[in-house]
């Protein structure tokens, strides 16, 4: 017992500093930590198939999307404000769309199957941009979503949004990692390795990969909406596939495969958007696509590890990994 | 007959935009998702050239596919720094659709440029009762002319010949002295000058836009997974197809239109993985 304490001791320090931080910050600033950790989930929850299934999709986005739909769109059109149902419904949505894109997704492979998953996502971007029920406004957005009502008194304000998303987000980062840890995930990183010696040992690689595309997008619809509930809208912008390539962005330069890379990666791109629009709005694309390029022709000199600041992070989570593989 | 008249024309743009892709994709398994880029600067390139500076239009679009072929090379220099990494490769290519659509509204502006006017294209050819736009039949001409050069040098010559076996088993490939990297460069060159072309020639009905790096991208990645890659009859057929597809679909229920595409490219993929022609990435 006291042990697992203690072992658990960094995870808990963190989630503290997490709840701590609203008392250190000013609102503007509370308001982009809680961007950056909604982020981070989702970043975290695409690794789950693209780090460690190494099924590389490029369309999780739009499955983030349905949640953030499915929750913005039962407060707004059918005025459901229980937090419990709204994040229900999104979770339930985010798997039944999560296991249509896998079925159709696998049925092509690698560079075929990026590009099947850039064109569901995209698919469902315009979806959103056509079809009329998806609106609220004349801004082809669902606009006018708050934060949902919890089932016992609270009283929102970007500390306590805060504090909130630090619980939901924890809670949601421990299920990743049980998932991750538990042989179901060491099952995945073995149909990433080699298929068909997976399939020689008896794994149904197929189900396996279904089965990791369903638990990340199903982990993303949650982040999704956190999103909706955190930004008061969700647009088609938001589902595309540029947003897919971001979070894409985020798993790769935190390092896809490991255990907290892509969360780390989630919240520092989210960070440099930030600030890169805050410097300049026209040039911020510019500073961003410079960083990508340069950080893809770096990378070989470090392998599935990319930006510097991850050397410090290899110690930790690449020794924990082998402990697991080990185990 | 109106109807398959635009969707002939935009089937021979798509082709143009997705030829130069499905090249790349199949010879060396290059996912360069900057491809639509290419396009943007052959259709900013020709405007440039034709509108701005008033060149004829037949040297400005040969001109711009001769710009492109240069990005080309520039292209598989930064994609040689990382053979075989999808990873890296999908962060390459995003962050230089990126660069290019940001480059292209630092130069050009921000406000995207509307369908080139050519005096000479400006009318319309009468078949009939159907009036089919000139510049229309340009596109076509175009786009069934590099068709046909393509399939001629893929499958006619010792050039394509090695192309093709490189897409089977590029080891054997090298170990029998042929020197593969120079034909990637090759293949890079040939279907960026294919994508410049297109920009330019799609320009007289699609202008030239900061944002075409990635819907052109888009449309192309649906041709390819339709047509399959690695045959240059499969790309055009899907692109014929998709091109007829859209215009009726757009004519009938035009609210839908876009979400038809998608469907159709999820039906092939359910019925035959590979696409129509049947090579596998």
């Amino acid at each position: 017992m006291m042990r697992t304490v203690i072992r658990r001791l960094p995870v808990i320090a963190v989630i503290a500093i997490g709840l701590w931080l609203p008392y250190a910050l000013d609102s503007q600033q509370e308001s982009l930590v809680t961007r950056a950790l909604i982020f981070g989930l989702m970043a975290a929850s695409l690794d789950i198939a693209y780090g460690q299934a190494g099924l590389y999709s490029l369309g999780h986005a739009a499955l983030a999307g349905v949640g953030g739909y499915t929750a913005g769109l039962l407060m707004v059109r059918y005025d459901v404000q229980s937090f419990w149902i709204l994040v229900g419904a999104a979770l339930a949505a985010s798997a039944v769309a999560s296991l249509i894109f896998a079925l159709i997704s696998l049925r092509a492979r690698v560079l075929y199957f990026i590009l099947v998953t850039l064109a569901l996502g995209q698919m469902v971007s315009n979806l959103a941009q056509q079809w009329d029920f998806l609106k609220t406004s004349q801004a082809e957005a669902v606009t006018g979503i708050v934060m949902p009502d919890l089932g016992f008194t609270m009283a929102w304000n970007p500390a306590t949004t805060l504090q909130f998303v630090v619980v939901v987000v924890a809670v949601a980062m421990i299920v990743i990692q049980r998932i991750i840890g538990s042989p179901l995930g060491l099952a995945f990183r073995g149909t990433r390795e080699n298929e068909v010696r997976m399939e020689a040992l008896g794994y149904h690689v197929w189900r396996y990969r279904v089965a990791a595309l369903a638990a990340s997008g199903t982990m993303c619809g949650l982040a999704g909406a956190l999103f909706a509930f955190h930004s008061g809208l969700i647009s088609p912008t938001n589902v595309g596939v540029a947003a897919s390539g971001v979070l894409v962005l985020m798993v790769i330069i935190g390092g896809s495969g490991t255990r907290y890379g892509a969360f780390v990666g989630g919240i520092l791109v989210t960070f440099l958007q930030f600030y890169a629009a805050d410097w300049s709005l026209e040039r911020a694309p510019l500073i961003i696509g410079t960083l990508f390029i340069v950080t893809a022709l770096l990378i070989r000199f470090r392998p599935r590890a990319a930006a510097g600041f991850k050397a410090v992070f290899d110690a930790v989570t690449r020794r924990k990994q082998a402990a697991h593989v080990a185990a | 007959m109106q109807v398959v008249a635009n969707g002939v024309a935009l089937g021979a743009v798509l082709f143009l935009m997705a030829s130069g892709l499905a090249l790349l994709l199949g010879s060396m398994g290059v996912l360069n998702l900057a491809h639509g880029a290419v396009y943007m600067v052959g259709a900013y390139t020709t405007w440039t050239l034709a509108i701005s500076e008033g060149w004829p239009l037949i040297p400005a679009v040969l001109a711009a596919g001769a710009v492109c072929a240069v990005v080309g090379v520039v292209l598989e220099r930064l994609f040689r720094f990382i053979p075989g990494k999808p990873n890296e490769q999908i962060l390459l290519s995003f962050g230089l659709i990126y660069v290019f659509g940001n480059l292209a509204q630092v130069i050009w502006g921000p406000v995207a440029k509307t369908p080139f006017d050519v005096a000479w294209l400006s009318g319309a050819v009468h078949v009939g009762s159907v009036a089919i736009p000139a510049n229309r039949i340009a596109i076509a001409a175009v786009g069934f002319a590099v068709a046909l050069l393509l399939w001629v040098v893929q499958d006619r010559t010792r050039v394509g010949a090695m192309v093709r076996a490189g897409m089977d088993d590029a080891e054997m490939t090298r170990a029998l002295g042929i020197n593969l990297d120079r034909v990637v460069l090759a293949v890079f060159v040939l279907g960026s000058a294919v994508a410049g072309i297109a920009g330019g020639i799609g320009g007289l009905v699609l202008g030239a836009s900061s944002s075409q790096p990635m819907d052109v991208l888009l449309l192309a990645l649906i041709v390819v997974v339709v047509g399959g890659i690695g045959s240059v009859p499969g790309t055009l057929a899907a692109s014929l197809v998709i091109g007829l597809l859209d215009a009726y679909s757009r004519y009938q229920f035009p609210a839908m239109s876009s979400v038809i595409l998608y469907l159709l490219m999820a039906g092939v993929l359910v019925l035959r993985p590979t696409g129509l022609s049947g090579r596998t990435a």
